[in-house]
């Protein structure tokens, strides 16, 4: 049933806008960074739930990923959670034991027809070169809600899946 | 989830607005294919036979195979009878379809190149998920099967401990290399075949028993897989194994024959620990040893009553009386070792009290406590009068001692063979343990998932298994876990034992080797946080299920895990 609105999406913006990216999922711009660089996160959402309009949205920053600076956006009232991290992250000589955790703009509506982009900062972990840091994204609508939460399991993709979570690869420091 | 008739609008709605983009861009394919629309719907109950069945996805699709299924599993449909018109998939359906439930299994490939794959089911005259499983042709099949398993296994318990406990018998109390000892070896090689043979059939029957075969289906290589696969064959391998220690410990003398005997008795009773009820009782800690300790000691006392008569009749009178003492003297201890252990056990599967009064598993324990306390009076019968009588008699001729023993070591023979019956027939039933716990949830719960001991008329089937997702433990029940309709049931437990309340589930039932793509059926959260629902499983074969559930906002968890679903229950 998503996919249906991802299509009808899809289709209807490559009509109106001649864009060539695929708009199937809530996506990130930038799909791949150097271990432990800062990072700009780009959410796109390109699609509300089955036809309703988007008023939230909500990112879970995973573990190992430190310094995250949300982006404000008119119309959209931007709160984080902060939460305890597993262990301490070095930070400019700086241990960090806690920070944000959640990130989420809410109180807004985004048509289904339209497309909007939610921003956030951050600093990747040191992860080998290779290894994936997935952001699961919640969407939340008028009616219903999309879970962009799906984290592939060994021997899978993330297409294999109908809500896959964005991922990030994360590549040799340069 | 949105009421079903928004649903169905809203499908509509997006439908027809993707179809009138679709005819603008014909060629635009984003991502998968699904389906919008489907006749007969999911999960219809039609009266009479439909001539075709279509499926309408949301985008131009080619079919890679499209096929209707019966209840057996046949595919009633032909690849020619398959058309494509556009984003419609028709299948021609044949002529003289019976009443029944019927699978239509489809995969596609969407416009981007990806599989897209799942299956509907519906049911003619009657709903998808048939009638009542006409248990009476089942149960026959399973009794006759029953019966034969418990004969097998009667005879492989009581050729085992006959053949380790004569192992035992030789190094223990007659010594390697004597004359009395090597007369034994014949014997002793004899059970030990005829031990290896039932053992081998029990992996048969087991694996026959867990596909839901009648005994001809020992001629499939599908049940001999699945019966090796099981416990079952676990246990054969390592009965094998001790058989096969014993038997080149008769052959060699010395120390090394001695240590090789003595391997078998320990491999023989460590087999008996590898399956079945009593040795998963929980906790398995405690009740895995002691089934091998109780098969250990009465693998002693059984196997020396053979060669026990035969030294009687055979042997020299000082040989006896050094015989008759030195087995006497261990006997003690080991009917000692074997009444605690078998007591514990039988704490562990009873549960409690009244459960021997008001289980046929009661009825059978009662039945072998009886013929137990029968032979405990022999032995000490033989052991307060009958040996000391025989020590006392200087020629063993004539004395009536040796022929009061003989006989009354017969006996015990007679009445061991009783007991072996009974305990192979605890197979049959399920222990108390698991039926005080059918509803409480949490525990895990072996007794359906035994591939021991063939079901019983009129018991309630199912299926119960424990699968991981992380260190997530999801326990499942499925209920009757036969072709039809089932009864769906999971409990959710984090790694410290506290519950998962989820906040939505859904399972996928997939069929590959009948080429059935996934069923879904969505799941309700009770208060409890158990999640339920009724499946469908459209016929026997086996399923792979995927129990996904929403833990968190952000978190999924999906558990997956295989069940056999046996055939001859369905309509």
């Amino acid at each position: 049933m998503k996919h249906v609105h991802m299509v009808a999406f899809g289709t209807a913006i490559l009509c109106l806008a001649s864009v060539s990216a695929a708009f199937a999922h809530a996506t990130l711009e930038t799909k791949e960074t150097p271990a432990g660089s800062f990072y700009k996160a780009v959410v796109r959402i390109g699609h509300g739930c089955e036809g309703s309009p988007t008023t939230a949205i909500r990112v879970q920053i995973p573990e190992g990923v430190i310094a995250v600076k949300p982006m404000p956006k008119p119309g959209w009232q931007l709160t984080t959670k902060e939460g305890q991290y597993a262990q301490a992250y070095d930070y400019y000589g700086e241990k960090l034991t806690k920070g944000v955790t959640e990130v989420s703009w809410s109180g807004g509506s985004l048509p289904d027809a339209w497309y909007d982009e939610f921003v956030f900062r951050v600093r990747m972990p040191d992860s080998p070169a290779g290894s994936v840091v997935y952001f699961p994204i919640v969407q939340q609508c008028e009616k219903g809600a999309h879970r962009w939460i799906e984290i592939p399991e060994t021997g899978k993709v993330a297409d294999d899946y109908k809500e896959p979570a964005p991922g990030v690869t994360i590549t040799a420091k340069p | 989830m949105a009421p079903i008739s928004s649903v169905v609008t809203t499908r509509l709605i997006v439908a027809l607005a993707v179809l009138s983009i679709c005819l603008l861009m014909a060629s635009a394919a984003w991502a998968h294919a699904v389906v919008l629309e489907t006749s007969p719907e999911d999960g219809a109950e039609l009266s009479t036979a439909p001539r075709e069945i279509w499926l309408r996805f949301n985008e131009p699709v080619v079919p890679v195979s499209v096929r209707v299924l019966d209840a057996s599993g046949t595919a009633i449909t032909s690849p020619e009878g398959v058309s494509r018109e556009a984003e419609t998939v028709r299948v021609a359906l044949p002529d003289g379809m019976k009443q029944g439930g019927y699978v239509i299994s489809y995969r596609v490939t969407s416009g981007d190149g990806h599989p897209v794959a799942g299956s509907i089911v519906f049911g003619i005259g009657t709903t998808p998920e048939a009638e009542p499983a006409d248990t009476a042709a089942s149960d026959g099949a399973f009794s006759i099967i029953s019966v034969a398993a418990v004969t097998m296994r009667a005879l492989h318990y009581g050729t085992l401990l006959a053949t380790a406990g004569g192992g035992l018998f030789i190094v223990l109390v007659l010594g390697h290399g004597t004359a009395s000892s090597a007369s034994l070896t014949t014997g002793l090689c004899l059970t030990a075949i005829v031990a290896g043979a039932t053992s081998v059939l029990g992996v048969g029957l087991a694996g026959a028993t867990l596909q839901g075969f009648s005994v001809d289906g020992l001629l499939t290589a599908e049940v001999w897989r699945t019966g090796l696969a099981s416990s079952v064959g676990v246990a054969a391998m390592v009965a094998f194994s001790g058989l096969l220690s014993s038997v080149v410990g008769l052959a060699l003398k010395g120390r090394v024959g001695n240590v090789a005997l003595i391997c078998g008795a320990l491999l023989a009773a460590a087999s008996l620990a590898a399956t079945g009820h009593a040795a998963t009782a929980p906790p398995e800690w405690l009740s895995r040893p002691l089934v091998f300790v109780h098969g250990l000691m009465a693998a002693y006392w059984v196997g020396a009553l053979w060669p026990l008569v035969k030294v009687l009749r055979e042997a020299p009178a000082d040989e006896v009386i050094y015989a008759v003492r030195r087995f006497s003297g261990i006997a003690v201890i080991a009917v000692i070792v074997l009444a605690g252990a078998g007591g514990v056990l039988s704490v562990l599967q009873l549960g409690a009290m009244d459960a021997v009064t008001n289980t046929p598993y009661g009825w059978v324990w009662l039945v072998k406590m009886t013929l137990v306390a029968a032979l405990l009076s022999l032995a000490a019968l033989n052991r307060q009068r009958l040996s000391p009588a025989l020590v006392k008699s200087t020629t063993r001729d004539g004395a009536s001692a040796y022929l009061l023993l003989d006989r009354s070591v017969r006996t015990e023979i007679a009445v061991v063979a009783v007991v072996v019956l009974a305990t192979a027939s605890f197979g049959l039933t399920p222990p108390p343990r698991a039926l005080l716990t059918q509803d409480g949830a949490g525990e895990s719960r072996r007794h359906d998932h035994d591939p021991d001991g063939a079901r019983p008329a009129g018991e309630r089937h199912g299926y119960t298994t424990v699968v991981m997702a992380g260190q997530r433990m999801a326990t499942i029940e499925i209920d009757p876990a036969q072709p039809g309709r089932n009864r769906f049931k999971a409990y959710l437990t984090e790694p410290g034992g506290s519950v998962v309340k989820p906040l939505e589930a859904h399972i996928d039932m997939a069929n590959p080797g009948a080429g059935i793509e996934p069923i879904t059926r969505s799941l309700n959260i009770t208060a409890q946080g158990t999640v339920d629902g009724e499946i469908d499983l459209p016929m026997a074969g086996r399923w792979t299920l995927a129990l996904d559930v929403l833990i968190d906002d952000f978190e999924k968890a999906v558990f997956r895990t295989e069940l056999n679903v046996p055939e001859g229950a369905g309509p």
